[in-house]
């Protein structure tokens, strides 16, 4: 296991941390939590891009941040108007 | 080591405390704001640190840098380094520690959804089950399905729920002013 899939999987512990407060807190606190674990995962992506050395995984990443913005705020405007 | 792997491995090694030292901070601190402020940091503190890692890496994009260049396509995959000593599984695999820890946080995260019983928070409890989902696809050499999985989690999925627990909503708010 190299440099950059060790620190991917170091990373896996915030990732837990925003698990448990995305599974036990308000909602929210829930949404700062999901926040928060899609960018330890777009790291997680991209240090794997690294990892197994194929760039072309960094789209995984790309698409994950270009798509958490429009659900985030859909959340967003949702939960303050209609939910 | 030379000085080049040196910086990369300082780098990846703040970038790591600064993610750690967000979810401290997101555990800890009082209300929504509080947190929102905190993750903001540790989001633009580790971007910048792995970024910066990845530059050196790369030779700041000049040519001759320390990876080889591959085709930019995901049908031409490489065997990807997963097969390490570890718990043997299924079909002779053996599972590495960053496999076994997902295989975990899926587990239980699928288990903190189907504990949760309010609709709203359920919604958002999903959406990091299936962004777990799709690290693990990943993981298990399945680049185009964890593509097709981050695209559903992010977008279908939650807008799907929205919209409908939004109808269910604004119904009963119809029905019961009718009554009135």
């Amino acid at each position: 296991m190299n440099l950059w899939l060790t620190t991917a999987g170091a990373l896996l512990p915030a990732l837990a941390a925003a698990g448990a407060l995305a599974a036990t807190a308000g909602v929210s606190d829930r949404l700062v939590a999901l926040e928060f674990a899609t960018a330890v995962g777009f790291f997680m992506l991209m240090l794997r891009a690294g990892g197994y050395d194929q760039p072309s995984f960094i789209d995984l990443g790309l698409t994950l941040v270009l798509l958490s913005y429009p659900r985030t705020i859909a959340y967003a405007h949702f939960l303050e108007r209609w939910l | 080591m030379n000085a080049a792997t040196m910086a990369e491995a300082a780098l990846l090694a703040l970038g790591v405390a600064a993610l750690w030292l967000g979810a401290f901070g997101l555990l800890r601190l009082p209300n929504a704001f509080a947190r929102l402020h905190c993750v903001g940091f540790a989001g633009a503190a580790g971007s910048f640190c792995f970024t910066t890692a990845v530059v050196i890496d790369r030779g700041g994009g000049r040519s001759g840098s320390s990876h080889s260049r591959r085709g930019y396509s995901c049908c031409s995959l490489a065997p990807l380094p997963l097969m390490r000593p570890g718990v043997r599984c299924g079909f002779g695999r053996k599972l590495t520690p960053l496999q076994m820890g997902l295989f975990l946080l899926l587990a239980l995260s699928g288990t903190g959804v189907v504990l949760t019983r309010e609709p709203r928070r359920q919604v958002i409890m999903m959406g990091f089950n299936g962004l777990v989902l799709a690290l693990l696809f990943l993981v298990l050499q399945a680049p185009d399905v964890a593509f097709s999985e981050l695209a559903v989690v992010t977008v279908a999925l939650p807008f799907l729920f929205l919209i409908a627990l939004a109808g269910v909503r604004i119904n009963e708010h119809r029905q019961q002013a009718e009554k009135r």
